[in-house]
């Protein structure tokens, strides 16, 4: 089975139910560019050609021992691609076997005319020359298969770049599903809230359910860690950064509990940008108030101690350098600590799930789903909570870190 | 009432998050959720863990198709990173920080700003309705304090005016009483008037008819007879004396 990491972490595609988004393509003429390539037939196909280019090359090249048989490094290739338990070569191309294992067969020709081989045969107009080739013509069980995994992968249209398969891009910019779950979060904040500024606008005090709710996260915040750690006056010029960072990373948290969506919050990309945006706010408003100008920030860095000049001169480096690298780690561990709760949390929730998947095929199914369905209901809801749970934590200590950043200790 | 209430709410609720919850379920583990609601028909569902069931074995054409990684070419020509859950992607963070960005900037504009405008409003307004009703409270006290001495010295004027009336009706009544008195006492003064005159007049009827009889006795004792003249000098002579001894 393929790693169940792979349901958690981001992907170009949204995975619904098959029934509900099943895929009935005919021909292979039908099927995604990335998907042919990936095709073993295709595959052959493509090593066949680069051997015979890089064959030339390699004649070309002078050396006296030549190129290994066609048909035997072509086998070796087909060995290497399905080698190993957990299949870590399935689907690479034949340069990348050549690159990884013949090293010193590439190593021969030169650079160039290696990038050429290797750019001809990953040249769209390959694929699309195997696509209209009628002699290679797909069977129709192949087909049927392919069907049965695309099924339910609703794929993300790429306009700005192509993806090598449904977890990793090859090239450009490709839209994934995380990013297109943080516009939709991004979407809903600002709908919500400023449907509610529209009302907290008039100073009137809060009516009606929905206007109490929203109001009172922005309360909490307000009075329970901006106020708190950074005095009335500064607690309210920070708010609109603290509440947009607790909200968004709520809402990204709460995605994951939406059934076929998930937490763009379990990706680093996603925690570690966040805990950037801190680390800079932090740096900038330092630089802007602590005196001297811009030097302050650094040197407030260092505690003040009372030290003989000698001692000082050797000391303060040290803890200068200890201190910056400290500013350094403690915003990826704010980033890595949100990373990692959203990411276990959906690790046990798969792994309970796993448990009614694993006994799908035997009697014990009927105990296994029944325990797995309730165990992951429970941890559904423990997960809700630190959904909650953590973007306060992110938040709350995103206060305590632009505060430091900002006041001399 | 209000408990059974709350009962019936924490129920539904309860309920409700165990919908959702189960809804949730297939978020991010799909193939174990269609595989949970439909144990034979979907079998395969679970990726290619089911290469050697039934199923797959009799689609599998390909010359590997046992080996576990057969079709599925979703996830093949995988990058050394792929299958870490801790795998940074530089596009998405730069993308996640331009979002970041931009949300905090038009929430800035459309949001925030509104927001703190009218928190900040809400909250000087309550502070000049806590500021007013402290004023309006000492001026209450201060109305109250006076009202009260007001009352009070209604309370003793009512009592002066008690007080006076108590006395004026006391007067009053001894003054009825001495009247009654008095007109108790004339009408007693008239009476032993009465009484005394009556008596005279008895008395003097007494003496006259006892003279007559006296003189009428006298007469016959001395058998003469008195002429009317002599009788009367002696009956006013006897009146006299009688009148003289009373």
């Amino acid at each position: 089975m393929a790693n169940p990491v792979l349901h958690i972490k981001d992907g170009y595609f949204f995975e619904v139910p098959k029934f509900l988004y099943p895929v009935s393509h005919e021909a292979k003429s039908d099927f995604p560019l990335w998907w042919v390539r990936l095709d073993d037939d295709f595959q052959s196909l493509q090593a066949d050609r680069v051997y015979d280019k890089f064959a030339r090359a390699y004649a070309s090249s002078g050396d006296p021992f030549g190129v290994p048989a066609k048909a035997e490094l072509l086998a070796e290739y087909e060995h290497w691609k399905h080698a190993g338990t957990a299949h870590p070569n399935a689907g690479k191309p034949f340069d990348a076997y050549l690159e990884q294992e013949q090293t010193e067969l590439v190593e021969a020709i030169s650079t160039i005319k290696w990038a050429q081989i290797k750019s001809d045969a990953h040249a769209e107009s390959e694929v699309v020359g195997y696509i209209n080739d009628s002699h290679h013509k797909w069977p129709l069980a192949k087909i049927n298969e392919y069907n049965h995994h695309l099924s339910g992968k609703v794929l993300i249209p790429q306009p700005f770049g192509e993806i090598k398969n449904l977890h990793e891009s090859q090239s450009g910019f490709c839209i994934s599903k995380f990013m297109i779950l943080e516009l939709l979060v991004a979407f809903c904040l600002v709908a919500t809230f400023s449907w509610v500024g529209r009302r907290v606008r008039s100073g009137d005090p809060p009516k009606g359910r929905l206007w109490n709710f929203f109001e009172s996260f922005l309360l909490f915040i307000r009075n329970d860690i901006a106020r708190p750690v950074f005095g009335h006056k500064d607690g309210d010029k920070f708010c609109p950064l603290l509440w947009t960072i607790f909200l968004f990373i709520l809402g990204c948290n709460l995605m994951g509990m939406v059934p076929w969506m998930g937490s763009p919050t379990g990706a680093f990309g996603v925690t570690l940008a966040l805990a950037v945006v801190i680390m800079m706010t932090g740096m900038v408003i330092g630089s802007l108030r602590l005196k001297p100008f811009f030097i302050g920030y650094w040197l407030n860095l260092l505690p003040h101690m009372e030290l003989p000049t000698i001692m000082s001169l050797a000391i303060k480096p040290m803890l200068f350098l200890i201190e910056i690298m400290g500013l350094f780690i403690k915003h990826a561990v704010l980033a890595i600590r949100l990373l990692a709760n959203m990411v276990a949390g959906h690790l046990v929730l798969l792994g309970l799930m796993m448990v009614a998947v694993e006994f799908a095929n035997s009697g014990a199914w009927y105990v296994a789903a029944p325990v797995s369905i309730l165990a992951s209901t429970l941890f559904s809801c423990l997960e809700l909570f630190v959904a909650f749970l953590q973007a306060y934590v992110f938040t709350f200590l995103a206060a305590l870190f632009l505060n430091a950043a900002f006041h001399s200790h | 009432m209000s408990k059974p209430l709350s009962y019936r709410l924490t129920f539904r609720n309860l309920l409700s998050i165990l919908v959702l919850a189960s809804m949730a379920l297939p978020a991010s583990t799909l193939p174990s959720a269609s595989a949970e609601a439909e144990p034979a028909g979907d079998v395969a569902a679970a990726d290619d863990h089911g290469d050697h069931g039934d199923h797959e074995a009799d689609d599998a054409t390909s010359s590997h198709a046992g080996d576990g990684h057969s079709n599925d070419n979703s996830h093949k020509n995988a990058g050394p990173t792929m299958m870490h859950p801790q795998e940074f992607k530089s596009d998405l963070a730069v993308y996640t920080f331009i979002v970041f960005i931009l949300l905090l900037l038009i929430l800035y504009k459309f949001a925030w700003g509104p927001i703190s405008d009218g928190l900040a409003k809400r909250e000087e307004g309550i502070a000049n309705q806590i500021d007013q009703a402290r004023q309006d409270a000492e001026a209450a006290q201060e109305s109250l304090k006076q009202y009260q001495q007001q009352l009070e010295k209604a309370a003793q004027e009512a009592q002066q005016i008690l007080a006076e009336a108590r006395q004026d009706a006391e007067a009053a009544r001894d003054r009825t009483v001495a009247e009654a008195r008095e007109a108790a006492q004339r009408e007693h003064d008239r009476a032993l008037a009465d009484i005394q005159i009556a008596k005279q007049a008895a008395l003097d009827e007494v003496a006259t008819l006892g003279t007559n009889i006296a003189v009428n006795l006298a007469g016959q004792i001395v058998r003469k007879e008195l002429n009317a003249a002599d009788h009367a000098s002696l009956i006013s002579e006897s009146i006299d004396q009688f009148s003289s001894n009373n």
